[in-house]
């Protein structure tokens, strides 16, 4: 690891055991983030996007699934350590915003207390700190008045400013790197907008490390530096974002780009749909796990697995492909 | 010009006293042929308008037209005319029936064809939506979401209605499935000249998809317009703050939104509001819109917008 490494996730291997055999969500993962920098890790549902980012976080119990591989997080080995230095861990160095912002939020109790205790997390703070950064973090985060809304309840919010007061509690002891799981997902496009202004601002202003998980190219698209697209459990592209919108050459990055509705296009045209489903974890197919469901598929790719290659021209573009090309829009 | 052959006309729905009108004063015009996309932000009242077109919900005010005449919310020919598909297609269905089953159900129901030919028709219209008889065989819960909304879209066209209404029926769907689904109802419009009326949060498929669309705003009919109009040259103030919203896959898009809506007024009911109930978040509001509430005015031919300052592209 390097010191400039935020993020280090080293071959993460991810499998649930289930009554009909063994469910693999992420299978041998590498990823890495510096300091203040910005991933996002698109795929469709069940492609692996949660359980990747619950794992590098160390949310997902040892109990539940067998884990290998390494993840640090700013030189924290964060699988080696016992639950209690893991927990230390949250907030202070990483922290995670949900999509369902309740899930991180207590129903009665005012949002100025619970961003407070979130703050004491650093035990440095005290209580009195804690109830000052409170509403110094509701003003950050673009909430009005914070000085009265200190006493809101979370029911009495909108989804945008529920979301919002979740985020002021991820940020409240300043962690270097933040996963955001589907943040907008639940939100109306124009409130989702100013949510991901949000974390821009948050990162150029404290600069934060981000990986944003989403199942929208879009989303991720104009807020993220880099993007990773997953497949069933693997990493099928990645790259700085204009690179890989630009040139997606895995044929799964292409034709889910060509599957994306255009909104502002000239001339009015259907997205192309990728025929058949994603596999089936329990049985997934040999090779390429694409290889069903693509027009390109020769018998190598049933075969053998496409490692992840090096593109030419742009640093850090990689994908895994035995015919790699963008799909003839 | 074409008749349109279902029509909701001055629509206002209520649910309970003491709450505002869901929806007030509208009206949407389905022509054969043609898919009218319904768009706005969640709570504006697209739902209740589709159920209020379905008699699912009364109308406190308006009424509805089949054929050019008045129609009674529960007359039989509704019932035959106009059928629906919904988000969650899996809660539509009984849970331990086949498919199959399930699709065959509506020809029981109007007393068609023996047993065995409901079955040999449902087979048939299972097929012509892409579901095989092997998957046909199983429950909703056995299939995938994209399977179950074809088996949704098979039982709904099996009576050969005219008129198809449809809420978020690809929300709940991956995009390369809800690619799959929305193909297939671009060629039940053109194959069969369905009139649609198409609900969506999602701008981009209704841009691509729909001939028409329509954008409303806390429970108004606010601009109505060809969707590549809406899409491209939106006029309501609201229309252009939610097209600036949508994150674009073109990178070299504008990055500057043509509107700023005013913050701070998020949580504001605009139902409650007089005159224009955009008017809290509108850059362009004067007193004028506080006082009289705008009405649907043409402003160029079929695009209709209720704004007194309608936003203009190159002032
Ligand atoms: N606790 C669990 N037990 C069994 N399977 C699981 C568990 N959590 C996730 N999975 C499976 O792992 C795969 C990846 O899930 P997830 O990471 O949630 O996908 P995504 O976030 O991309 O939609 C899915 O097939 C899911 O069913
Ligand atoms: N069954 C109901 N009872 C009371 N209020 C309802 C009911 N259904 C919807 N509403 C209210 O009516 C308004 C419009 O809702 P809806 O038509 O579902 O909007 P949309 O489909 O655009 O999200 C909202 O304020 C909503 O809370
Ligand atoms: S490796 Fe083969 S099957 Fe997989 S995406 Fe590339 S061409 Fe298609
Ligand atoms: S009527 Fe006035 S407040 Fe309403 S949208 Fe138009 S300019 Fe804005
Ligand atoms: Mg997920
Ligand atoms: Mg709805």
């Amino acid at each position: 690891m390097t010191d400039g490494t935020l993020l280090s996730i080293k071959d993460l291997v991810v499998e649930f055991p289930t009554g009909a055999g063994t469910v693999r969500a992420v299978d041998h993962v590498s990823l890495e983030l510096g300091y203040g920098e910005r991933l996002g890790i698109v795929g469709e549902s069940g492609s692996g996007k949660s359980v990747l980012a619950r794992t590098a976080m160390g949310l997902t119990r040892p109990g539940t699934a067998r884990i290998s591989g390494q993840v640090t997080i700013a030189g924290h080995p964060v699988l080696e350590l016992g639950e209690r230095r893991r927990r230390a861990l949250w907030g202070r160095e990483v922290a995670m915003v949900f999509q369902d912002p309740l899930s991180a939020l207590h129903p009665i109790t005012p949002i100025g207390e619970q961003i407070a205790e979130a703050a004491r997390r650093d035990p440095r703070t005290t209580r009195r700190q804690a109830a000052a950064r409170a509403v110094e973090l509701l003003e950050t985060v673009g909430i009005p008045q914070a000085t009265r809304r200190v006493h809101a309840r979370a029911h009495e919010l909108s989804g945008g400013m529920r979301q919002r007061v979740a985020i002021a509690m991820a940020i409240a002891c300043r962690p270097k790197l933040l996963f955001a799981d589907e943040p907008t997902t639940a939100l109306d496009v124009t409130v989702q907008a100013r949510i991901l202004d949000l974390f821009d601002q948050l990162c150029a202003e404290f600069g934060i490390g981000l990986v944003m998980v989403s199942h929208d190219l879009g989303v991720v698209g104009r807020h993220t530096d880099h993007v990773a697209v997953m497949y069933a459990g693997r990493i099928a592209e990645r790259g700085p974002v204009r690179a890989v919108f630009a040139r997606p050459s895995m044929r799964y990055t292409s034709a889910l780009m060509a599957a994306i509705p255009r909104h502002r296009a000239a001339e009015q045209s259907l997205p192309r749909p990728i025929p058949g489903q994603p596999p089936n974890l329990l049985a997934p197919p040999p090779g390429c796990r694409f290889g069903p469901r693509c027009g390109q598929a020769s018998p190598r790719c049933h075969a053998e697995q496409p490692p992840l290659l090096a593109l030419g021209d742009a640093p850090g573009h990689e994908y895994a492909c035995w015919h790699p090309g963008e799909a003839d829009r | 010009m074409k008749q349109p052959i279902f029509t909701l006309e001055n629509g206002s729905v209520r649910y309970g006293h003491g709450h505002p009108d869901a929806v007030s004063d509208v009206t949407v015009r389905l022509y054969p042929g043609e898919i009218l996309g319904l768009v706005g932000e969640s709570g504006c009242g697209k739902s209740t308008t589709a159920r209020a077109m379905l008699g699912l919900v009364p109308l406190s005010a308006g009424r509805l037209t089949l054929h050019g005449t008045p129609v009674n919310p529960h007359d039989r020919r509704l019932r035959a005319a106009v059928q629906a598909i919904f988000q969650n297609p899996a809660a539509s269905f009984n849970p331990r029936r086949s498919l199959l089953d399930s699709v065959a159900e509506p020809l029981r129901v109007h007393g068609q064809g023996t047993a065995r030919q409901r079955r040999e028709r449902a087979l048939e219209e299972l097929d012509r939506v892409g579901v095989t008889a092997q998957m046909a065989a199983r429950r909703p819960n056995e299939v995938s979401g994209g399977q179950c909304q074809r088996a949704a879209i098979a039982r709904a066209t099996i009576l050969r209605p005219e008129v198809l209404v449809c809420d978020e029926p690809v929300s709940a769907l991956d995009v390369s499935i809800q690619a799959q689904i929305l193909e297939l109802l671009a060629e039940l419009r053109t194959e069969q000249g369905l009139a649609m009326l198409f609900i969506s949060h999602d701008l981009g498929v209704v841009a691509s998809l729909c001939d028409r669309t329509a954008v409303m705003y806390a429970g108004r009919m606010v601009e109505q317009g060809a969707a590549t109009e809406i899409a491209g040259n939106p006029r309501h103030p609201y229309s252009v703050a939610l097209q600036d919203a949508v994150p674009s896959l073109d990178l070299s898009d504008g990055l500057a939104p043509r509107i700023r809506t005013r913050t701070g007024a998020d949580d504001v009911d605009g139902r409650l509001l007089p005159g224009c109930r955009f008017a809290a978040l509108c850059p362009s509001a004067t007193p004028e819109c506080t006082a009289a509430a705008p009405v649907l005015a043409e402003l160029a031919p079929r695009h209709e917008v209720a704004c007194h300052h309608p936003f203009d592209p190159a002032p």
